[in-house]
């Protein structure tokens, strides 16, 4: 470490703070609008727009917390990404275990068919897929939504758990092997319980990945029985045009599960948008 | 190891949960909704809103049907259609104003034939089945019809000195700067809705070729004549006028900052909108609306061939899918029971579609009476253009509205714009 | 690794999966075994991820309205040729041009910053970084609807805060056309620079110490080790995230859609907002294939292109690297 005395540290340090102060209003402004407006009434956002909220009006909140339709948009979501992580993690896990442990005629032209899968940005598949759902009677299905999402998300997946199964060493298989196990047997009670971390890492980015879905359940989902909560925010939000406290009220809580979940799967989702992000 | 997601069970119970509900939405549901009966309509404000869900309840218990009614807003309801519609699969009861666009979804075969199933038929005015009819057969019910003028805030013309509402497009236009000379916005306009603007192009299209001019020109698809460029260039020359309220570009017709609420809160002199805009502008800005409200046919043109009696409007009405249930059909003439019917005019200040007007509705509130009052004298009336053409050349001439009123097309750009959608249309 | 055995597997025990019959003490498993490996997520991949964009390229040379059937009018090049003469078309192409650029010169340089920031050692720094994501986990669609109500005319926040502070603000955050973009970019800068932020940070993690040891024992200032250690050792970093940046900025659509819809007039559309105009709202099927695969093309030539000239170097697991390797 170099000499710095005392009084340089401090400035230092200080303008630290002021830079980092200054990012945090620039990022919390919005939500704590968000988060106190929906405390507010209508007549208190338009008189009072920036103090706290006088009286505190939980009526905006309570409302939404108690109607049907957003404890089903939340179903709907939870349910949309849990299927569609375990399909695209389990499909993944089996493509990239045969890419990454076997040689055979054709592997490098099949995987770089499903590593240019990466090229294709989503939108430009929607319309087309939309046809193609309809001929196979799926809109208006949680299966609409579920199946090209997770079909969308095998590359990267196939990708990441691909690097991370060569990375085993050979001794493990042979072992195994020697021991009588197939090739399912391997995979499924040796490569997999060894996965475990980068596993949990590409689930946490399908389970982002589909939360986030808009323009896909946009199409498919016409009929809001299954609708998610994106498009239970838009839909809202048109609906309750004028009573923009309760607008609030909504997408804060819309916007309350994926900040718990950041907060509890924190590491997982940094370390997976930072392997997809630099190895992708 | 510490984090939960790392430890085998957890990772075996997101699977088993995942696996579970597989299970049970494979069972539980096909993806069509539980409800018999689907019901979209754009009645997204109470008191109708609520008055609405209560027919669907009685209705439904009465018949053991059950219902999912999805009050959505006007836009967002188009656009939901325009997809569904390319899904295949409406709704079983759904909001339409006829023309055109009810035209191509009857014509991909999404709409059920409505001609002699409708026991209420008789009790509804056969002018206003006259949108719902393509072919000689009847696709839809209206509940309500009216027509589209100028709405205005009889306290702000009187504080610009403006003491009769304007007759003439140049007396319009004078009316406009004196209002803005005192410093009040003289139109509230939803830039970013499209529609609205529309309004403002037909209806000059209107007065200078006339009814007979723009019937023509439909007809062949063919908008080049003088009177439309004119009718362009005079949008044009007001929107340079820039008399719309600030942020109009963005603003769409319900939300909070937007036109109905800027005319319900005062902030604004006048709208052109439809029968339904004195109920909006409470809804939508929460407060009584203007204390004095005014209403006014859209100005004639010099040199224009239209009249004043000459209106452009239309109705809200319902259509049944292809495919829905019997009780759909039924559902249609219980919202005309005479005594649901008088009580959703009331409710709702709904402009009556039946026969016999007094019967359901004794005493109708002034504005309704206006609109009913110009009906009533209307010689001839025009559907809203962008649901009267096919959907694609509506949208062009709503698009290219906009594109006029913010100076980014001229009116010969307009022209060519709606005579190649046309042209693609055949 | 704190498995401590290997699950045993005992030979008399009987085979567990159908799928896996007597052939399994060969070295090489057959064709059979590794075709059911790959058979769910082939399938899965070319019915909704192939078939799609092939089914595009095909009704993007007809005229169809998309309602039932199949297209049969077919039109040649004539979609590719009204396209490259669309306006809109061409304005969603500025755009995306003008998103690209400024996110180069504004955003990056931010998130790097803060990314050098965080990476020195002052207390609450993990506080700063664990906040500074947040927005990034915030979902689109829900963020522009928050937005919408910040802008919103005469009683949004954005207005109520300036008119605090003494600033009676007539700026048309949404509504004015030449602004309209810039207020955008301001979102994407909020939602994504976090994002990026973190990347940087990983980036600059993995240069060793021991290099900026080594420098300051030769005598060089923290500026110089700046410029001949940190810059160039965070090349791969940069260059990835130019990379995504660029591939997002192809196929932006919620938080636009949700926000101004594409308006006013035209201000704000994106190519995939003029795609699902055109394709869902206007029933231009066979138009709105032709823009998809445009999309496609922008995509494909830029990483093509990228990969060849910029990426080459350091770029591992990707498309063209991907078959050489092993």
């Amino acid at each position: 470490m170099k000499v710095t005395t005392r009084r340089a540290r401090l400035l230092r340090h200080t303008g630290f703070y002021i830079a980092a102060f200054a990012t945090t209003a620039f990022v919390a402004t919005p939500i704590l609008f968000a988060l106190l407006g929906g405390f507010k009434d209508n007549q208190q956002l338009r008189e009072n727009a920036l103090g706290l909220p006088s009286p505190w009006n939980t009526g905006n909140y309570t409302d939404v917390l108690a109607s049907g339709a957003f404890w089903q948009q939340v179903f709907s979501s939870v349910f949309i990404a849990l299927v569609t992580t375990f399909i695209v993690v389990a499909c993944s896990a089996m493509v990239a275990f045969v890419f990454a442990r076997f040689a055979f005629r054709g592997r490098e032209g099949l995987f770089t068919l499903f590593a240019a899968g990466m090229m294709f940005p989503f939108a430009v598949a929607v319309l087309p897929l939309f046809i193609i759902l309809r001929s196979f009677e799926l809109l208006n299905s949680p299966f609409g939504v579920i199946l090209p999402q997770a079909a969308f998300g095998l590359p990267l997946t196939i990708i990441i758990l691909r690097t991370f199964f060569r990375s085993i060493p050979a001794e493990v298989e042979e072992a195994a092997t020697i021991d009588g196990a197939g090739p399912w047997l391997f995979f499924s009670r040796i490569l997999l319980p060894m996965a475990r971390p980068v596993l949990a890492t590409v689930s946490v980015l399908a389970l982002v990945g589909s939360w986030n879905s808009f323009l896909l359940p946009l199409v498919v989902l016409q009929k809001s029985t299954w609708w998610t909560l994106p498009l239970g925010v838009t839909q809202f939000s048109g609906q309750y045009a004028s009573d923009t406290a309760k607008v609030l009220a909504f997408v804060m809580l819309a916007m309350l599960p994926a900040l718990v979940f950041y907060g509890f799967a924190e590491r997982h989702l940094i370390s997976g948008l930072t392997t997809g992000g630099t190895k992708g | 190891m510490r984090n939960p997601l790392l430890r085998p069970r957890a990772l075996v119970a997101a699977g088993a949960a995942a696996a579970l509900a597989l299970t049970a939405a494979a069972c539980g549901d096909s993806g069509e909704s539980d409800a018999d009966i689907t019901w979209w309509h754009i009645q997204n404000q109470d008191p109708l809103m609520s008055t609405w869900q209560e027919f669907a309840d009685d209705f439904g218990s009465e018949n053991d049907v059950t219902f999912d009614v999805q009050p959505i807003e006007n836009q967002a309801f188009k656009d939901r259609m325009g997809t569904a519609s390319q899904s295949g699969d409406v709704p079983d009861v759904f909001h339409t104003w006829g023309g055109g666009v009810l035209a191509e979804q009857v014509e991909a075969g999404l709409v059920q034939d409505l001609t002699g199933k409708l026991d209420c038929i008789d009790q509804i005015n056969p002018i206003a089945l006259e949108p719902y009819t393509i072919d000689g057969k009847l696709y839809g019910m209206p509940f309500d019809a009216g027509v589209v003028g100028f709405w205005y805030n009889m306290d702000l013309f009187a504080d610009a000195g403006i003491d009769a509402p304007p007759a003439t497009w140049d007396e319009f236009l004078t009316d406009v700067q004196l209002l803005k000379d005192a410093g009040i916005a003289p139109i509230a306009l939803a830039g970013a809705d499209q529609w609205p603007g529309h309004y403002y192009w037909t209806y000059l299209v209107m007065r200078t070729v006339g009814l007979d001019g723009l019937e023509a020109a439909a007809e062949a698809g063919d908008f080049s004549g003088d009177g439309f460029v004119q009718a362009g260039q005079m949008v044009a020359d007001l929107a340079a006028m820039e008399p719309f309220q600030p942020g109009f570009e963005s603003a769409t017709y319900g939300e909070a900052d937007g036109q109905s609420a800027v005319m319900g809160e005062g902030l604004a002199a006048m709208e052109l909108m439809g029968q339904w805009a004195p109920q909006a502008q409470r809804d939508n800005s929460g407060t009584d609306g203007p204390a004095n409200l005014g209403f006014f046919p859209f100005p004639t043109v010099e040199g224009g061939t239209g009249t004043t009696t000459e209106w452009l409007g239309g109705g809200n009405g319902y259509a049944v899918a292809a495919d829905a249930p019997d009780e759909a059909v039924d559902f249609l003439c219980y919202l005309m029971e005479p005594e649901n019917y008088a009580r959703a005019i009331t409710e709702g200040n709904l402009t009556p579609v039946a026969v016999d007007t007094a019967a359901v509705a004794p005493d109708l509130n002034a504005d309704s009476q206006k609109v009913v009052d110009a009906l009533a004298t209307a010689t001839g009336t025009q559907l809203y253009l962008d649901q009267a053409y096919p959907p694609a050349i509506g949208g062009v001439i709503n698009e290219a509205t906009e594109g006029l009123i913010l100076g980014q097309l001229t009116p010969e750009d307009f022209v060519s714009m709606v005579n190649e959608a046309w042209a693609a249309e055949e | 690794m704190t498995t401590t055995e290997s699950p045993r597997v005992s030979p008399g025990r009987p085979a567990r999966r159908g799928g896996d019959r007597p052939r399994k003490r060969a070295g090489r498993p057959g064709a059979g075994t590794l075709a059911s490996f790959i058979a769910p997520g082939l399938v899965l991949f070319l019915l909704f991820v192939i078939l799609p964009v092939l089914f595009a390229a095909y009704v993007a040379f007809f005229r169809w309205n998309g309602l039932g059937g199949v297209p049969t009018d077919f039109v040649g090049l004539e979609n590719f040729r009204a396209l490259v003469q669309d306006e809109v078309f061409l304005g969603d192409l500025w755009r995306l041009g003008l998103i690209v650029v400024l996110s180069l010169i504004v955003q990056l340089p931010i998130s790097f910053g803060l990314a050098m920031l965080l990476h020195q050692r002052f207390p609450g720094r993990t506080a700063f970084r664990l906040l500074f994501f947040v927005p990034y986990v915030l979902t689109e669609a829900v963020t522009a609807v928050l937005f919408r109500l910040v802008f919103s005319p005469r009683r949004g926040f954005a207005d109520s805060l300036l008119a605090n502070i003494g600033v009676d603000s007539q700026v048309g955050w949404l509504s004015d056309r030449d602004i309209v973009m810039f207020v955008i970019f301001g979102i994407l800068t909020w939602k994504f620079f976090g994002f990026h932020m973190i990347l940087f940070l990983a980036g600059r993690q993995n240069i060793p110490d021991e290099l900026y040891e080594a420098a300051a024992i030769d005598g060089a200032t923290g500026a110089q080790a700046f410029r001949s250690i940190t810059l160039p050792l965070m090349g791969p970093t940069v260059r990835m995230i130019v990379f995504l940046s660029v591939i997002g900025s192809v196929q932006l659509f919620d938080l636009v859609y949700v926000l101004t819809g594409g308006g006013p007039f035209h201000a704000s559309e994106t190519l995939a907002i003029t795609m699902y105009e055109q394709g869902f709202q206007r029933n231009q099927v066979g138009y709105a294939s032709a823009l998809s695969i445009a999309m496609f093309l922008i995509s494909l030539v830029f990483a093509l292109f990228y990969q060849r000239f910029v990426l080459n170097r350091d770029l591992q697991g990707s498309i063209t690297t991907a078959g050489n390797r092993s």
